[in-house]
């Protein structure tokens, strides 16, 4: 069964030099007849894409090459310019951790907050609460607010509750591994658990590794075109190959 | 985008916003009056204050408009002074509400237009809580009628609808313009001087007068003076006034949001 699927989807984008964020200068430039309509790049070039499900896909391209764009595609965060993206079951984006929190309300109003940004639902995120603190390790600090908490137990609150879940899709952009040796062990646990599922996989790496040993599949970008898709050994031999050449 | 979910997906959306606007809401409130002791009766202490102030300076001078009663003129300043105060402080807090989430907004899809909604939402939550039982209050001891307590709703909600609409036509313009607080600190002092709030509408000059009327928080306090202090029935006339107001302000705002918000990815 497809999970994901990409149609000729293509994307233009500001270019960051000409972020104008200026009511005075646009409007002089107005005024002067020098307003120009802003630039657009080209990011992502008819991308036609297919996922099945179960599948771990790795994607890899150097940097500025689209991946993370590509991700935000597909969950959503992004509209493409052209094309149809159409993606069946919940997708859980597994981000830098820590986006989500409010420093200055407790542990668990933050459990909360992040829980519902995510998508779950506040009833929800009351019953998991307790083994999320668990895992995070900080049962006694339920009621303290984060900004008191160092930001290496920051780091594991925000992995334990984003992956206290059982997501249809998950989006990696980079693995993460938080915290001390201990809580890095655990992480790693609990994201194999993840592998081994049927969550199908979406994940962003520079680490070919982990790339060729972790995803079945992987997908090279290169300025926002598809270069080649396979078998992911395969993918990361060729794009090792190109490397050396220049 | 979730097809096997078509049916439910509208009445999941609104289930999710609702979730969504509860949490951010909750969020505001919380960090707003943690560990104060008044907790949300400090928002009532600035519109005392200045009522106070008005009161002293120019109480004596204007008694003679508001039928030569000091305290007439101190319910005149008060009604006045929360509206804009409301005002104020809710589109103030809703400009920066898309801007200042843009991180999250890049990591999570969330529905963009449920930031600047929470913040008017913490203010009404405040409103509710703190100014409006004193208006209530007010409003039964002039008029002795309970019909003109409960219209003092509708003055209220044509003001949640005029903020509602500023606050999503500023918080979108300010994601292309970031200079934009300087100006809108400048348009809410043209708003706050052009409503007569310590003033009476009398001392000015009729050809600017007529300017006045463009402020579209004059119909809601004229309606809210009306209801709360003439002790006559409420003014359907005024109340269809401000409420129009609102409706079309709203609708602006909205638009105007729902038109950019596509653009707003690019820049945040």
């Amino acid at each position: 069964m497809e999970v994901i699927r990409l149609d000729h989807v293509s994307l233009w984008r500001r270019t960051q030099e000409e972020f104008s964020y200026d009511l005075k200068k646009t409007l002089l430039s107005v005024l002067e007849g020098k307003y120009r309509q802003p630039a657009k790049k080209l990011v992502l070039n008819k991308i036609d894409l297919v996922v099945e499900a179960g599948e771990k896909i790795g994607i890899i391209g150097a940097n500025g090459s689209g991946k993370s764009t590509l991700l935000k595609i597909i969950s959503g965060i992004l509209q493409p310019t052209n094309g149809i993206v159409r993606v069946r079951g919940q997708i859980a984006p597994l981000i830098e951790l820590g986006a989500g929190f409010d420093a200055e309300i407790s542990v668990m109003d933050n459990i909360l907050l992040y829980g519902v940004l995510l998508g779950f639902s506040r009833v929800d995120m009351r019953e998991r609460a307790q083994s999320i603190l668990e895992f995070a390790e900080l049962q006694d600090y339920a009621l303290v607010p984060v900004k008191g908490l160092s930001s290496g137990m920051v780091a594991r609150l925000g992995f334990a509750i984003a992956t206290d879940i059982q997501p249809d899709i998950l989006i990696l952009d980079e693995v993460l591994s938080v915290g001390d040796e201990s809580f890095k062990n655990k992480s790693k646990q609990r994201m194999n658990k993840f592998w081994d599922a049927k969550a199908t996989v979406l994940v962003v790496s520079h680490s070919m590794d982990f790339i060729k040993q972790s995803c079945n599949k992987a997908i090279w970008l290169e300025k926002g075109n598809i270069k080649s898709s396979g078998k992911s050994d395969e993918v990361v031999e060729s794009y090792f190959e190109s490397v050396k050449q220049n | 985008m979730i097809i096997s979910l078509k049916d439910n997906l509208t009445w999941l959306q609104v289930r999710r916003y609702w979730e969504l606007l509860h949490v951010l809401v909750s969020r505001n409130l919380k960090v707003r009056y943690r560990g104060s002791f008044l907790g949300v009766y400090w928002s009532l202490l600035n519109p005392l204050i200045m009522t106070g102030l008005y009161t002293a300076i120019f109480g004596a001078t204007f008694a003679s408009y508001y039928g030569n009663s000091i305290m007439n003129y101190v319910l005149a300043a008060f009604t006045g002074l929360v509206v804009i105060n409301f005002f104020s402080a809710s589109t103030s807090q809703a400009l920066s509400s898309v801007v200042g989430n843009g991180s999250l907004l890049n990591k999570i899809r969330l529905p963009v237009s449920v930031f600047p909604l929470s913040m008017i939402t913490a203010n009404i939550f405040q409103f509710a809580v703190g100014t409006l039982p004193l208006l209530a209050v007010m409003t039964f001891i002039n008029s002795k009628s309970l019909v003109n307590v409960l219209s003092l709703l509708f003055p209220f909600l044509a003001l949640v609808l005029v903020c509602t609409g500023v606050g999503f036509l500023i918080s979108a313009l300010y994601v292309f313009f970031r200079d934009l607080p300087y100006f809108y600190e400048l348009v809410v002092f043209v708003i706050w001087l052009s409503s007569p709030i310590f003033y009476p509408a009398a001392i000015v000059p009729p050809k600017v007068r007529q300017f006045l009327g463009l402020n579209p928080l004059a119909p809601i306090i004229e309606s809210l003076r009306q209801i709360t202090l003439s002790g006559s029935p409420p003014d359907l006339g005024l109340i269809w006034g401000a409420l129009l107001s609102g409706v079309i302000i709203l609708t602006l705002g909205w638009t105007c949001f729902h038109l950019w918000r596509h653009q707003f990815m690019d820049l945040l």
